[in-house]
């Protein structure tokens, strides 16, 4: 475990994980300042940020493939798809 | 093209073929070869389709009569559940993936097994439990909702074994998403050296663009399942009108599954088709490159027209409108693909035998039952046809004469293949003219009634849609006697059937290049492609195109 | 240099193997999202509809119990990107080690999350009668918290279950992480069970505090 601590020290995934923990209290901390619509906006803009680090930092998507990166993208327009077109709905009625 | 006289005779053969690998029960049931992973599908997906077979006899004996005949009003409603889960989740979104998809996708690209065998059979797993708790339902008593299963009806109301068979289609849906992930890694991964993305088949094209759909809409079905059940079971529902729950809202979700699911039942049919045509009309197929963007395009844009299903739900008026006009547009790329099956027809020296047959039974069918989606996605005809039999119609146009259609025909080009032996082509011809006429006669008139404003899903109606209803009964008859058929001809040509050679239609493809019945691994050695696909005429074509 | 043994039969070589599980994991997490993706429409359109009844109902979580579980859920996340880091580097010692910190971070958040339950049923925070808030509409959020974190668990089980397999066979070395993508695979869901909470934690836990 020693061993561990000790290499591990300024790897990118340590920074990766202390920007987390930054944002993570930064979100809850904002959540108390009176913002009406704006506070779910930073909340969800912060985690927004912070699935970003978690993707290409410790999900090393940037190095893999192209493929990978391809089936990301695919999950996302479809959630894209799926909110927009439900929402086409609930918006207009 | 490769000439199969030309390799090594005496390597076919040596190694035996994956029919013989095994005789014991367990050779099968822990099996990870595809193509046998593929008849256990064959069987499973038979028994399904019989069994909701069955549930359709009932619902037309019932309906030949105005009043009410041998069922209930409940009862009623429980057999065309029964009918329609089992046909729809059971049989025909899992049927032409998971057994010709199994055996001929390795085999069409080339490569030894699929990406990941044990998965795939832990896939048949998944679809065979999925099937015995729906099936666990329907002998406990049933359900009522519908296939559809609308809330707040089936989260809240229904005394029926809603729970059960929604859990058999949760756990059925992960075997479909497997089975559509191995697909896509597959065709991703191991395409032999030469098949590149423009060399392959349309039949595995259209299984690429149907895995998409599995993956991408499957879990939204699972998730709606799970949101009843949670409903059901523990109470925490979201659709409860009293908590403020919204009926509309279960309605997208189960749509954003059911309307792109339609096309996971159709593409690999309009594959099956498309191989079978330009082997039959010897010419290579019309514009390949746009067959493989048609069939793309449903796929994707199959995902943008779910709300057509809810113009009369009070969904706004605003997105009925887009809805319509998306669905539209989702004609445009199916309409490509009968005309490119059509032109590929065009100056081809054309033979008619059985698997010819039901392909062109589906190109006809497809199109009537494609034109009046047209009507049913355009609003103001809609809401006149809106629950009626137009509409029951149109699907079984779609699903029962396409889909099954390219079903049998794919079963009936393959066979041979699959078998290694040959059947009675007079009888299959028969069979295929047999299906044709008794699938018209049975739902053409659900056209007439539906369009006469007779509502689905009632055991009863008034005496003046009589004439319809018994010409559409006697149809299911004729219809019936067409399914039967193949059990017995296939039955014989297995037992004492002749010998197919490894290519009895002389047709192109990797999968007629090796042995009939393939051996374990496929091919004996690894095989190249050096040409395009379809070159039935080399040399000549290729210079005209 | 590499050994036949770790190809399986349908592969030709080591590099289309890894790619192999490469996508397919990843087209396994698109299903995933969409899977979740449902949920979250749920959640969308509720509060859209019903602002001022999610705020109030959102308020009666235990915002604490969430923070600490997303803290332990992001730390998890940077020792299991350590392990892939480890088992590239063909530390398969060190790389166990950071799997087993990630399964203990893991079952810290399922303890955490048990006290949490258990203190949200004594509070009369699960839907059905004996339910305390007021408007109805707050059972709706209260549902979808039960099912998105009920859900979100589940998968973190299955996610222990997985890393303490791979941490065996590592320590039986049953494989080299050099050659063998397993490590990786089932880090790359980790992560994504990590990202659920990520939204799950700001939709839940946050609203209606100021
Ligand atoms: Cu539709």
């Amino acid at each position: 475990m020693k061993a561990l601590f000790r290499k591990s020290a300024l790897l990118p995934e340590v920074a990766a994980w202390v920007g987390l923990l930054v944002l993570m209290v930064v979100s809850l901390v904002s959540s108390y300042v009176p913002l009406g619509l704006g506070n779910g906006i930073a909340n969800l803009a912060i985690a927004g940020v912070q699935m970003l680090v978690v993707v290409f930092v410790l999900m090393h998507l940037k190095e893999g493939g192209a493929l990978p990166r391809l089936a990301a993208a695919a999950g996302a327009f479809w959630l894209a798809i799926f909110f927009t077109l439900t929402f086409s709905d609930f918006l207009t009625r | 093209m490769t000439d199969i006289a030309a390799l090594p005779p005496t390597r076919a053969g040596l190694h035996g073929n994956y029919l013989s690998a095994g005789h014991t029960v367990a050779s099968w049931l822990f099996t990870t070869d595809h193509k046998r992973i593929a008849i256990l599908y064959i069987a499973s997906t038979t028994l399904f389709f019989f069994i909701g077979g069955a549930a359709a006899t009932l619902i037309r004996i019932e309906l030949f009569t105005p009043d009410s005949g041998i069922l209930t009003a409940d009862g009623y409603n429980r057999v065309f559940t029964l009918h329609g889960v089992i046909m729809v989740f059971f049989f025909l979104v899992p049927v032409v993936p998971s057994t010709l998809g199994n055996f001929l996708l390795p085999l069409m690209i080339g490569a030894r097994d699929v990406a990941f065998p044990k998965i795939n059979l832990l896939s048949w797993y998944l679809s065979i439990a999925g099937g015995a708790l729906a099936l666990y339902s329907l002998l406990a008593g049933g359900i009522d909702t519908g296939w559809t299963f609308y809330t707040p009806y089936s989260s809240i109301y229904s005394n029926s074994f809603v729970t059960a068979t929604a859990a058999g289609i949760f756990v059925a849906g992960f075997g479909s998403i497997a089975t559509g992930l191995n697909f896509i890694v597959t065709i991703h991964t191991l395409r032999a050296r030469g098949m590149t993305w423009f060399r392959l088949p349309l039949f595995v094209w259209s299984l690429y663009a149907t895995s998409l759909i599995m993956l991408l809409a499957t879990p939204v079905l699972a998730m709606t399942m799970v949101l009843i059940i949670a409903e059901r079971v523990f109470g925490i529902g979201v659709f409860d009108p009293e908590r403020g729950g919204d009926p509309i809202l279960f309605q997208h979700l189960f749509w954003f599954y059911s309307h792109p699911a339609v096309y996971i039942m159709i593409l690999p049919g309009m594959g099956i088709v498309t191989e079978i045509i330009t082997c039959f009309a010897r010419r290579r197929v019309f514009g390949y490159e746009f067959m493989v963007y048609a069939l793309i395009g449903i796929a994707v844009i199959g995902f943008f027209v779910w709300g057509h299903h809810m113009f009369v739900s009070g969904q706004s008026g605003y997105a009925s409108l887009v809805f319509s006009f998306l669905s539209f547009l989702v004609a445009v790329p199916s309409a490509i693909k009968v005309f490119n099956w059509t032109a590929t027809l065009y100056r081809g020296e054309i033979t008619f035998p059985a698997p010819m047959l039901y392909a062109l039974g589906f190109v006809g069918l497809f199109t009537l039952g494609g034109l009046t989606g047209l009507f049913l996605a355009s609003l103001p005809v809609d809401i006149h046809v809106t629950q009626t039999y137009f509409v029951v119609a149109h699907f079984h146009y779609i699903m029962v004469g396409g889909m099954v259609s390219a079903l049998f025909g794919g079963l009936h080009f393959w066979w041979p293949k699959i078998t290694g032996k040959l059947y009675s082509d007079s009888f299959a011809r028969f069979a295929a003219v047999l299906m044709f006429l008794g699938f018209n006669f049975t739902f053409f008139p659900q056209f007439i009634l539906g369009y006469l404003g007779m509502p689905r899903r009632y055991h009863a109606y008034p005496p003046e849609f009589q004439v319809w209803n018994v010409l559409s009964s006697a149809g299911a008859v004729i219809l019936a006697a067409a399914y039967l058929m193949p059990l017995g001809y296939f039955a014989w040509s297995f037992l004492w059937g002749e010998r197919a050679g490894s290519n009895p239609w002389d047709a192109t493809g990797l999968e007629w290049q090796t042995a009939s019945p393939p051996p374990e691994h496929n091919f004996e050695a690894p095989p190249q492609v050096p040409e395009v696909p379809y070159d039935y005429h080399p040399g000549r074509e290729s210079a005209r195109d | 240099m590499t050994d036949q043994a770790a190809i399986a039969e349908q592969f030709d070589d080591l590099a289309q193997q890894r790619e192999a599980t490469e996508i397919g994991i990843w087209a396994f997490l698109a299903t995933e999202v969409l899977f979740f993706g449902a949920l979250l429409v749920c959640y969308a359109v509720y509060r859209y509809q019903y602002p001022a009844a999610f705020l109030a109902a959102a308020r009666e979580a235990n915002v604490v119990f969430g923070t600490v579980n997303a803290a332990l859920l992001l730390t998890s996340s940077m020792t299991v990107a350590l392990a892939v880091r480890m088992g590239r580097a063909g530390q398969a010692r060190l790389s166990g080690h950071a799997l087993l910190a990630t399964v203990a971070l893991g079952l810290g958040f399922l303890v955490v999350k048990a006290f949490e339950y258990t203190g949200d049923i004594q509070d009369g925070l699960f839907p059905g009668p004996g339910f305390r808030l007021a408007p109805p509409q707050t059972q709706i959020f209260w549902s979808l918290y039960w099912i998105m974190t009920g859900v979100h668990a589940l998968h973190l089980i299955v996610g222990i279950g997985v890393l303490l397999t791979i941490f065996v066979l590592l320590r039986r070395s049953a494989f080299d992480p050099r050659h063998n993508t397993t490590v990786e695979v089932s880090c790359l869901y980790w992560h994504f069970v990590d990202i659920v909470w990520i939204f799950l934690y700001p939709l839940l836990y946050l609203p209606g505090r100021s």
